[in-house]
């Protein structure tokens, strides 16, 4: 009968499916995940992004060059040696495309550079953060069909490749990036609009706020590249003088800043860690009570050879994460909401029958999410909020599946034989125009 | 070769002495052949000089796979997914084995690579699938639909929603935006169902329906408070604070306790009612009343004590008992002139306690038959009495009493109307007699059972009593009144009868 809600020609339960459980069906598409810190790209089908470039790119002033009034250094190494005047910029703002010229240099470079593919042979999945506009959705849709004449083309929102790399069709996905993080509701592969949040409390926050940590104590954050060798020290007040490298010129404070943050990086990787416990972490860290003081030290030796043993204050800018009141460098405006009272304000604008489910399925990803017990705390504050059900956070346990969920997700959907219906087709493009975007990919 | 083996010795530091017992394999192996009996041939390798495991490494490359048959080709192909509409031709590599078992490619397939056929069907094309949301026409939109609160234009857009996103309510409740009103999930449900059932009841009447499409419009049916309540309380409850959470589960520990307390309670009391109930026999005991059947059942009884003995008897003699306990019980009571084998070697020391056996058989027969004269004796010995004697030692003769334990009072014959149990207590109360009787001796029973007789009898004539009184007062009004109103008194007296059947109606 017309009205009933049946569906048709589903397999009955007791019939196997033959040959059709793995589900896959390689058509050789390539997934491009743009992140603010790194663009990853690679061949759907593998398990890892074949590459991972820089988003952050150089400009060399040139007069001849009209296009970009300079000339483009995208990768690694090019944005890592020291070139007279080259300024170090970003093309994403927002965590989304705002210089779209580049972004296309960075993505052809990606491919057709790194990968050694032909863009116009090869159908392409890009993911996007939940709050794209539609108009740079449009634009995106535009550079892959004009620009780079790819045959099939899909946007896919990155919280649901996420959800999909963690094998979850519903998921709270929780995706700790490196400008964002995010919090978004997924409900059998549908990102939820409400229910959405967002927060700066990510891993430049963080870089931040060691930076500002690191210049308070008045250590000289001279990066490696700009020295010619070290003298290990560990009193601040008995420095020997500098011994930095003669390049003939001055290198632009923008490339300075990007090879500070390097080494920062890897404070954040070996010294930093969070405080396993909510509302336990103590408010005046210069007046340690009895029971904080057999916290374990670690040593970190910066560039110049200073080094220093961090004791409590190693997680301060972590807590900040959860606690933005403490942090060493102080907010401007408006205090942001830690992130687990984000997941809170995200499960509260959910329909009361899916919040069970969605407590019992967050899902934790993104390259932040790897600081030490980050995901404790959050299990802890998430326990302390919600006592009744169960709380289960979901965080693979391999640092590359955690750091490229999203290109994952996205390289499981597009190698998967049910999903070829859905890619979006040059005639189809031919046909409706950009907005053919909003209509498919929803 | 030989000349490899000793350098890895040299390197593996074995005495190269070790080496001079690699000769006697050879007249091992004429030794193998003489192998005493009773060692496997695996234990007997094992014995004497063995040369150390040290594996030979030739220096070459391993040998090429050997597959079976030829490696099949794979093909990169063109194919079309008829799920889309467009057209789209993605490539895949398929095995060409396959292809042509699927039927995809023919034989020409051998020539170039240039005209490829594709497959007939896209495997994955079946996956594509949606679900029948039901669509109204103009006419029956403006016919049953018609809204105040929703508009023909918010309607249809729920329902394209609704068609899109396969009835997820949990999605269509977050992508809803119309006019930018401000719509629950439980609104949006209620509207939708609301819709469906009046459809469905506008194109089949609810009675014409079939039983799948009643069931269908029944489930249809949506009630919004209700479901607004629930959600109400599904938040409640996973909003509750710490202490509450431990309260519940302290409440729950403690309600598994009582039970489980009073679980044990239970079965220590079955158990005490199990022990405390005597054996009830099943059987008519007719048969052991005369002093026949008495001798038959000591004999019984004898049997089986003597089959349940003999056991421990035997037993412990050097034979071995598991062979002895099947035989035992069938074969050897009978006479001892059993002609198999195993009985008779058996005989010599079954004889005795089968003969003690028979000894003491003789005895109880002889005890039952001296038991019987007595009891026959005291049957002519009874003396009859008067009543007086009978009141005095409490003698009565009743019917045979059945079984268990009751009490007399349950046997009382009292009369079961219901008027009588509804008003006897008055009565009662009022001659002041309790209603449980304090002594429940026989007679008191006898004197109570006349007196609740006498009690129905009273209430039954004073309802007689009443019925003619009422008569007669309608009588007599009807005689005052006369003519036309003697109908509606008429009437009032049938309303009257009504009114009296109708609770019994309700019952």
């Amino acid at each position: 009968m017309a009205s009933t809600p049946q569906m048709t020609g589903v397999l009955p339960p007791t019939t196997k499916p033959a040959e059709l459980e793995y589900g896959g069906d390689e058509v050789s598409a390539l997934v491009l995940d743009p992140g603010t810190n790194t663009t990853r790209c690679g061949f759907a089908g593998e398990d890892t992004p074949k590459t991972c470039v820089p988003t952050y790119y150089g400009i060399v002033p040139d007069p001849e060059d009209q296009k970009y009034s300079g000339k483009l250094k995208i990768g690694e190494n090019p944005i890592n040696s020291v070139v007279d005047g080259m300024e170090i910029r970003n093309p994403m703002s927002d965590g989304i495309v705002e210089n779209w010229e580049v972004a296309t240099e960075i993505w052809r470079h990606c491919i057709e550079y790194r990968l050694s593919s032909k863009i116009e042979e090869h159908p392409l999945l890009v993911t996007e953060p939940i709050w794209n506009p539609l108009k740079k959705r449009e634009k995106t849709t535009e550079i892959v069909f004009e620009d780079f004449g790819a045959p099939a083309y899909f946007l896919v929102k990155s919280a649901v490749c996420q959800s999909f790399a963690n094998s979850k069709p519903s998921a709270l996905v929780v995706d700790m990036g490196h400008a964002y993080t995010s919090v978004t509701p997924v409900i059998d592969g549908i990102p939820l609009r409400k229910g959405s949040e967002r927060t700066t409390l990510a891993g430049q926050h963080l870089t931040n706020q060691l930076r500002h940590q690191f210049s308070e104590l008045g250590i000289r954050m001279a990066p490696w590249l700009t020295l010619k060798n070290k003298t290990p020290y560990s009193d601040l007040a008995a420095a020997p003088p500098l011994r930095t490298k003669d390049f003939g010129f001055h290198p632009h404070q923008s490339f300075l800043d990007l090879q500070q943050d390097r080494f920062i990086h890897e404070f954040k990787e070996c010294v930093s860690e969070t405080w396993p416990e909510a509302k336990t972490f103590p408010a005046d860290i210069n007046n340690l009570p009895d029971n904080f003081r057999g916290i374990a030290d670690k040593a970190f030796e910066f560039p110049d050879g200073y080094q220093r043993r961090f004791g409590i204050d190693r997680f301060l800018a972590p807590e900040s994460l959860f606690n933005p009141s403490v942090s060493p460098k102080a907010i401007t405006g408006d205090l942001p909401k830690g992130i687990a009272e984000m997941i809170k304000d995200s499960i509260d604008h959910l329909d009361a029958d899916i919040r069970a489910n969605m407590l019992n399925n967050i899902v934790v990803v993104g390259g932040t999410s790897l600081l030490y017990r980050i995901n404790e705390r959050l299990n802890h504050e998430l326990m302390t909020m919600f006592p009744g059900p169960r709380v289960k956070i979901h965080s693979p346990g391999q640092i590359p599946e955690r750091k490229y969920s999203a290109w994952l997700g996205g390289s499981i959907l597009a190698s998967c034989g049910a999903f070829h219906q859905l890619w979006i087709s040059k005639q189809e493009y031919d046909e409706v125009g950009a907005n053919i975007i909003e209509r498919r990919a929803k | 070769m030989s000349g490899t083996v000793t350098d890895v010795r040299d390197v593996l530091g074995i005495d190269p002495g070790a080496l001079e017992p690699r000769q006697p394999p050879l007249k091992k192996q004429r030794t193998v052949e003489k192998r005493p009996d009773g060692i496997t041939r695996e234990l007997y390798a094992l014995l004497g000089e063995n040369a150390p495991p040290v594996a030979v490494v030739e220096h070459r490359f391993k040998d090429k796979p050997k597959f079976l048959g030829s490696v099949a080709p794979w093909r990169e192909q063109t194919f079309k997914n008829p799920a889309r509409k467009d057209g789209l031709e993605l490539k895949h590599w398929v095995r060409q084995s396959s292809l042509q078992e699927t039927g995809g490619l023919d034989g020409e397939l051998e020539g170039a690579g240039g005209q490829q056929p594709l497959p007939l069907d896209y495997q994955f094309a079946k996956f594509n699938i949606k679900i029948n949301v039901l669509e109204y026409s103009d006419a029956e939109y403006d016919a049953v639909l018609k809204d105040d609160d929703w508009s023909r234009q918010e309607t249809d857009y729920l329902f394209n929603l609704i068609k899109e996103y396969d009835l997820r309510w949990v999605v269509i409740a977050d992508r809803f935006e119309f006019e930018g009103k401000d719509r629950t999930m439980e609104d949006l449900k209620a509207r939708y169902y609301s819709v469906c059932r009046n459809v469905m009841e506008m194109r089949t009447p609810v009675t014409m329906m079939s039983a799948e499409e009643s069931a269908l419009y029944t489930a249809m049916h949506y009630n919004k408070e209700q479901e607004v309540e629930r959600k109400r309380i599904v938040q409640m409850q996973l909003y509750r604070t710490p202490a509450e959470v431990e309260h519940e589960q302290h409440l729950i520990a403690e309600l598994r306790r009582i039970h489980d307390s009073h679980q044990q309670l239970l079965e220590e009391r079955e158990e005490l009612f199990n022990r405390l109930d005597y054996p009830q026999s099943t059987g008519s005991i007719a048969a052991y009343q005369g002093s026949q059947g008495l001798a038959t059942l000591a004999q019984n009884i004898l049997n089986s004590d003597r089959n349940k003995k003999r056991k421990s008897i035997v037993a412990p003699p050097g034979q071995p008992a598991e062979k002895e306990e099947p035989a035992a019980p069938t074969k050897v009571v009978p006479t001892a002139t059993a002609a198999s084998p195993a009985v008779s070697s058996r005989q010599g020391s079954i004889a005795e306690p089968a003969r003690a056996h028979g000894h003491q058989r003789n005895e109880s027969t002889a005890s039952a038959s001296a038991a019987t004269p007595l009891k026959d004796k005291g049957k002519s010995n009874i003396k009859q009495l008067s009543k007086a004697e009978e009141a005095q030692y409490n003698l009565s003769h009743h019917e045979k009493l059945q079984p268990g334990v009751f009490f007399r009072t349950m046997k009382m014959n009292l009369p079961k109307a219901n008027s009588f149990i509804n008003k006897s207590p008055a009565i009662m109360a009022e001659l002041n007699i309790p209603q449980i009787l304090s002594m429940p001796t026989s007679k008191t029973c006898a004197k109570y059972e006349i007196l609740a007789k006498e009690i129905a009898a009273l209430m039954d004539i004073r309802k007689q009593l009443e019925k003619v009184e009422q008569e007669t007062r309608i009588f007599k009004a009807q005689e005052a009144m006369g003519g036309d109103r003697s109908k509606r008194s008429a009437s009032v007296l049938s309303d009257v009868s009504r009114s009296s059947k109708r609770p019994k109606k309700d019952k």
